[in-house]
């Protein structure tokens, strides 16, 4: 096809251009052809800018917009948020069931040393019991388990004070300052008494 | 161009929470919306997909609109730009293959024209339509069927007229081909 035809009819060619173009379609039966097909064309499409249709397509055209915007404002379910609850809920599991530390079970106790309590308590995370602990290497490690019991039944002052009657010095002082009749007392009040 | 005597007073009708400003705003203009979709997509279903969208970013956007430019203007540019996504999304599935060949013929069968060789008619152009790449495809079909100047043109496309011409010829030498070669 000549691609003058185009331009021709959509008016881009000059006022010169088109008289020239003019005067070769009058001279060429093809051209003319050519210019006949294409007006047809054109005016083919123009027929079908005004098509009638049937149904109640236009008619339910808003209700049916209506519709979806009532369904959507119901619509709770959001398919991003969705997907960050379910990978948020995986992470939770992962972090109950995932172990925080390398806790060391120790089963015989009898071996335990200094170094192996610190790393117990470093691994479980016990800031504060290593702090308290004795820089002194020497101190027994009774005295060790005597701190984590004391510290786990918390006594009151009251507690301390009777407790610290029954210690070592004040126990052999207690024993020294009763003479045999008072000891000869205490025996038979003990062997009369139901200890279970 | 359409009367836009009572656009403005729709819109500041609805931006004031008048919901039936809205439905007469699209009682105006769902003809166009329409028509347009149509022949950008093809077929009946693309088109009223495209549709349903246009009219929800109207019902969204249409408080903040301006009126710098008309409102069918806007209207306009809407649904070239929705129908425009809408293609590119349907060339990449049927590209995917989540979509087959067969779609199309099914698309076909649900339609609202009621003259058969109307139907025909339209069919057959819409098939050439879709070789020619939807920019293109949008100048011919606002040139063509909505008898639009290359001015107004300009001011729905946001193109120069210059280069509005030149896709217009584009579009013209491949559809004049394709003419040819179906006859």
């Amino acid at each position: 096809m000549n691609e003058k035809i185009i331009l021709y009819i959509d008016g881009q060619l000059s006022r010169e251009e088109s008289i020239a173009f003019e005067k070769e379609i009058q001279n060429s039966p093809s051209l003319q052809r050519e210019l006949s097909k294409y007006r047809g064309f054109i005016s083919g499409v123009k027929e079908l800018s005004d098509i009638k249709t049937e149904g109640d397509y236009f008619v339910n055209m808003i209700p049916e917009f209506r519709k979806k915007i009532e369904n959507s404002k119901k619509k709770k379910y959001h398919p991003k948020f969705a997907f960050a609850t379910a990978v948020l809920a995986v992470i939770i599991v992962m972090f109950m069931f995932l172990p925080q530390n390398n806790i060391t079970v120790i089963n015989n106790y009898s071996n335990i040393t200094e170094s192996d309590i610190r790393d117990y308590f470093i691994s479980a995370g016990d800031e504060n019991f290593i702090s308290n602990l004795p820089e002194d290497s020497s101190v027994k490690y009774d005295s060790l388990l005597d701190g984590m019991i004391y510290s786990a039944l918390s006594p009151s002052n009251e507690d301390v004070v009777n407790i610290s009657v029954i210690n070592k010095l004040d126990y052999n002082t207690l024993i020294q300052s009763v003479n045999n009749d008072q000891a000869d007392m205490i025996y038979k009040n003990l062997i009369n008494k139901k200890i279970y | 161009m359409a009367d836009s005597s009572n656009d403005f007073e729709l819109v500041r009708k609805f931006t004031e929470g008048d919901e039936s400003a809205f439905n007469k705003i699209v009682l105006k203009y769902q003809q166009k919306i329409y028509w347009h979709a149509r022949r950008m997509t093809g077929n009946h279903l693309d088109a009223d997909e495209v549709v349903q969208e246009v009219l929800m970013v109207m019902f969204e956007k249409l408080k903040d609109f301006k009126f710098q430019s008309s409102l069918y203007t806007w209207i306009y540019r809407v649904t070239s730009t929705r129908s425009i996504n809408f293609i590119n999304k349907r060339k990449i599935k049927q590209i995917l293959s989540f979509e087959d060949q067969g779609q199309d013929s099914i698309k076909n069968k649900e339609d609202i024209i009621a003259d058969i060789e109307t139907k025909e008619k339209l069919e057959k152009l819409e098939r050439i339509l879709q070789k020619v790449p939807p920019r293109q495809r949008e100048i011919f079909i606002l040139k063509n069927y909505e008898q639009l100047t290359y001015e107004e043109m300009a001011e729905v496309t946001g193109k120069s007229i210059g280069g509005l011409k030149s896709n217009y010829f584009q579009a013209m030498k491949k559809i004049m081909k394709m003419v040819k070669e179906d006859e």
